[in-house]
């Protein structure tokens, strides 16, 4: 029992250890967990704390991130995964013109442009099947103005926490680019158009293609150039162009050509090829360098053009040409050794008429001869024209230059005019410019020809008012002047539609003007073509009824002249000494004996005179006289009878005889020769004149050109006349003015005899006699009216005649008192 | 040794000895715990050895019988405990098979310094082959536990050890099922 006790008891302690150990375990198990339960604790805090910081700058970041989105330049959304948005940024909103309501929660199908909307639906359906991330599209959508817009959209799919998926795009407004795009497609395709067009052009052009590289081996041909040249492409290409084609003669040609392409030189020739049947092909190559894409020269293309008929045309015009010229040339000497022969025939025919004028002729005659006289004048201006026009054309006229005084040329013009002129009713005006006071290079016989020509018509087509010829110097440079003439009449005038033919040859304004006034028709032709050869042009301006006006402007070299700044003090005066010569002068007018005596006198001839005709053949002997000076018109013999004398005596044949003449039908020499004359001269006469043509037939010694005093004379006398014919010899033009004093009431009593006897012959040899002696004292008026006179009294008409004879001897009484004056003015200056 | 071993084991002598066979070789071994075991503790593995020796000197019993029929026994108390363990498996071998993998892993969870012997199975149809590892060297308390689990399950089976050394720290087992 004790030991049932003792056992239970060892067992009670046992139970109570093992249960104070298992508490004891406990209690440390129970820390531990403690421990291990307040660790986990902190953690815990820990692990919210890093949360909340994370979700902080989580929350942060997205408010960036969205503020980033919602102010991206790009456009931003998202997408349900059945196309709805879910959301868009501000500037995506804008960007189209949709309020925000209208999009969000709309597919993004209904803002897809009707002809893109297929495409893309199509594109994202196929996206759809398969796996992908990131995708790229572009489309059209509409704006709410129903404008078009170009986008790029970039699509990334994503998922939503609670697994649903979504996307995310980002867009971008592409319009701009996809209008550069098509632009640029539009330009490309407008480029390869016109390369096709091009390209058929050249195809069709008839223009044979083929490139060559640097060593001249072909390397490509064209159909066309196959065509043109027989060869097949396979045939040529590896060849050496210039051994298949170049024909002899044409290396060099092909040489420099292949030279000059090297050098990116473009050359255009013109060679002869030969074909593949040996044939001759004359071609044009435009041939141009081509280079690679850095700019080197790495061949070129030759461009073919078969021109062998053209050549052969080319060839067969130059032929045609040639002959066309040398018809031309042989018509052109035709023509000029025809001149002679048809000039001299024509100016007997005319001198025949002269002569016919002088013999008694009943009024019918006289009114044929005038006919027939004005008939063969207009002839040979025609003749003389066409000669002259047919020279210029054949360029065998070209200009003589030398120092020219304009001033003496165109004065003498005017002076030569005053006396031809038929218009009594017009006056004759040289206005010249004071600063022309040089002599000019230029070719004076062109010049005059010109002149001659404009004045002659401004003297045809003007009855009434004034012709002037108005020179001025238009610009001065270093060593030239511009020079401008005009010519002015108040004339008819030219319509202006007429103005434009007037210079062609053989047309006149209208085809009454012939008729009505005369003319060839050919004057001003000649005169644009001489006028163009001395480098000028003659411009017209005119008005129908009021006048015309011809002008024309020549760049002149100046020249230094002879009388340069003396002009208005001293005329010129050229000297001769004829020592050792006698000339015979035959004249019945005491004034024109005075007058020539005086200057044979000074310049040292000896002479004789005869008052006629009769008295000159008893003069004459062999070998006495040097020259014979011989009036036509005389009493008793006249000059043409005595001439024809003279050259049946001994002695006569060769020797000079100078036709004095009053008459104005002479003025070449050439008509003198028909009448057995050796020249003329056409009183009145200047000392130069006179001198110049004794120095054509008798050798005199020319002295040098002196300088005379010009002497200022009364203003109704003709003192540019009187300073030409006396030249400053004041003793001289006394003597003439005194004489003219004594002569004239012999001369105006026949005349007023004639006139009383009505005398119609009589009053037309009085008046013809006494006519150069006006002039010759400076009355040049007078003497025109003589000549009126003188023609009333042709045409029988008395009336004219007497009107006529009373203004003269009115007009004489007014000019006697002047020359008196003058004769005193000029003694006393000639004491001093 | 977990103290579970311990009381489970005193609770075996107590049902098949009595008190009196406790405290006989409590007293006759000089035990550092004293005697006193809860299942929550940890005791050294020396003082099982020693009552196991006690408690075969008193029964005349060998130790190897004394070990497998604690092996039968606890079986017993593991599957009062722990039933999960138990009701996923439908079949012994596959039961035995987890114990390396999935038991044992579990054990280690709750009590980290647990001493626990090692498996190694293969199955290969009706037999199978299991090897026991461990230093305590205890292969008959092994034995008796997967005897116990074989009859759970309700197979008619068969059992063959073998030592794979002398030490018997290394052990065969090979299971065979009827058909």
């Amino acid at each position: 029992m004790n030991e049932e006790v003792e056992r239970l008891k060892r067992r009670l302690e046992r139970e109570i250890k093992a249960r104070k150990q298992a508490e004891t375990t406990l209690e440390v198990k129970a820390r531990d967990l403690f421990n291990a339960n307040e660790r986990l604790m902190q953690l815990n805090n820990e692990l919210e704390h890093q949360i909340s910081a994370r979700t902080f700058e989580l929350e942060k970041s997205e408010i960036r991130y969205r503020q980033l989105v919602e102010n991206a330049s790009d456009i931003i959304y998202n997408i349900s995964e059945t196309g709805e948005f879910l959301y868009m940024n501000a500037i995506g909103i804008k960007a189209f013109g949709y309020a925000e309501e209208e999009i969000i929660g709309a597919n993004f199908l209904t803002f897809v442009a009707p002809e893109s909307k297929e495409q893309t639906a199509k594109h994202y359906a196929e996206l759809a099947s398969e796996l992908w991330q990131n995708d790229y599209y572009e489309f059209s959508v509409l704006s709410k103005e129903g404008e078009t817009y170009w986008i790029g959209q970039s699509v990334t799919l994503n998922t939503k926490e609670n697994g649903e998926l979504f996307f995310s795009a980002i867009a971008r407004d592409i319009s701009e680019r996809k209008k550069a795009e098509a632009k640029l497609e539009d330009a490309q395709k407008a480029l390869e158009k016109s390369e096709v067009k091009y390209r058929s052009i050249i195809e069709n052009m008839d223009l044979g293609l083929m490139e060559v590289d640097l060593d001249g081996i072909i390397t490509r041909v064209y159909e066309k150039f196959n065509e043109m040249t027989g060869y097949r492409g396979d045939e040529l290409v590896g060849k050496i162009a210039k051994d298949v084609f170049t024909t002899p003669g044409y290396e060099d040609v092909v040489d420099e050509n292949i030279e000059g392409r090297k050098k990116g030189e473009i050359g255009v020739y013109e060679i002869k090829i030969r074909k593949k049947n040996g044939e001759h092909l004359w071609v044009i190559i435009s041939g141009a360098p081509f280079y690679d894409e850095k700019g080197n020269v790495i061949g070129s293309i030759g461009i073919h053009y078969d021109i062998t008929e053209r050549k052969q045309m080319q060839l067969d015009l130059e032929k045609a040409k040639r002959e066309a010229e040398e018809a031309q040339e042989a018509e052109q000497l035709f023509l000029a050794s025809m001149s002679h022969e048809i000039r001299t025939p024509l100016n007997v025919m005319i001198g025949m008429s002269h002569l016919l004028e002088d013999t008694p002729l009943s009024g019918a005659q006289s009114d044929f001869l005038s006919v027939m006289k004005t008939a063969s004048n207009m002839l040979k201006h025609l003749i003389s024209d066409i000669l002259d026009l047919s020279k210029i054309d054949a360029g065998k006229i070209s200009p003589t230059t030398s120092s020219v005084d304009l001033v003496e040329l165109c004065k003498s013009l005017i002076t030569t005019f005053k006396v031809k002129s038929e218009n009594h009713d017009v006056e004759w005006i040289c206005e010249l410019d004071s600063s022309l006071d040089h002599n000019y290079l230029t070719d004076a016989q062109m010049l005059n020809q010109v002149l001659i020509n404009l004045l002659s018509n401004a003297d045809r087509f003007t009855k009434k008012g004034q012709v002037s010829l108005k020179v001025f110097v238009a610009k001065k440079s270093e060593h030239t002047d511009l020079i401008r003439w005009e010519v002015l009449d108040t004339g008819i005038g030219i319509q202006q539609q007429d103005i434009a033919v007037i210079f062609d040859r053989y047309r006149q304004a209208n085809n009454n003007i012939s008729n009505e006034y005369g003319g060839t028709g050919l004057g001003l032709a000649i005169s644009q073509k001489l006028l163009h050869l001395l480098g000028g042009e003659i411009v017209v301006e005119s008005q129908l009824g009021i006048g015309s006006s011809f002008q024309f402007e020549l760049e002149l070299e100046r020249r230094e002249s002879t009388n340069s700044n003396a002009k208005n003090a001293f005329a010129t005066l050229n000297e001769i000494s004829g020592h050792g010569h006698k000339v015979l002068v035959v004249e019945d007018n005491k004034m024109n004996v005075k007058y020539v005596g005086a200057l044979l006198e000074k310049w040292n001839f000896e002479f004789d005179h005869a008052a006629n005709g009769k008295v000159a053949l008893e003069l004459f002997e062999p070998e006495k006289y040097a020259l014979i000076l011989m009036d036509l018109q005389m009493p008793e013999m006249d000059g043409f009878e005595a001439t024809k004398e003279l050259r049946n005596l001994p002695g006569g044949t060769d020797l000079p005889i100078i036709a004095l003449t009053a008459s104005t039908f002479i003025s070449k020499k050439e008509s003198a020769l028909p009448l057995g004359m050796t020249d003329f001269l056409c009183k009145p006469f200047t000392p130069d004149q006179f001198s110049t043509l004794l120095s054509k037939y008798i050798e005199v010694e020319d002295q040098m050109t002196t300088k005379q005093a010009v002497l200022e004379y009364h203003i109704s006398l003709d003192g540019e006349y009187l300073n030409d014919a006396y030249g400053g010899d004041l003793e001289h033009t006394v003597e003439m003015m005194s004489l003219f004093l004594d002569v004239l009431p012999d001369g105006m009593k026949r005349l007023e005899e004639s006139v009383a006897k009505e005398d119609f012959k009589g009053i037309q040899q009085q008046s013809h006699r006494i006519k150069p002696t006006f002039t010759m004292v400076g009355l040049t008026p007078l003497s025109s009216l003589t000549r009126e006179i003188g023609q009333a009294a042709k045409q029988n008409d008395f009336s004219d005649v007497e009107r006529g004879f009373r203004e003269l001897q009115r007009r004489i009484e007014e000019s006697l008192p002047i020359i008196r004056e003058e004769i005193i003015r000029i003694a006393k200056e000639l004491k001093s | 040794m977990k103290g579970i071993v311990f009381t489970e084991f005193l609770e075996m002598v107590e049902k098949e000895f009595g008190y009196e066979t406790i405290d006989q070789i409590l007293e006759d071994n000089e035990l550092a715990s004293g005697g006193a075991y809860t299942s929550v503790g940890t005791y050294n593995h020396a003082e099982m050895i020693d009552l196991l020796g006690s408690l075969s000197a008193i029964s005349k019993q060998e130790v190897s019988a004394l070990l497998h029929a604690f092996g039968r026994y606890i079986f017993d108390t593991f599957l009062k405990g722990y039933p999960q363990f138990f009701e996923k498996c439908a079949h012994g071998f596959e039961f035995l098979e987890s114990i390396d993998g999935h038991i044992h892993v579990e054990v280690k969870k709750l009590y980290p310094d647990a001493m626990l012997p090692r498996f190694e199975t293969t199955i290969n149809g009706t037999e199978m082959a299991m090897n026991y590892y461990s230093d305590r060297r205890f292969s008959d308390f092994a034995s008796g536990l997967i005897e116990r689990t074989m009859e759970y399950y309700g197979h008619g089976f068969s059992m063959q050890k073998e030592l794979m050394n002398q030490e018997g720290s290394e052990v065969k087992f090979t299971l065979k099922v009827a058909e």
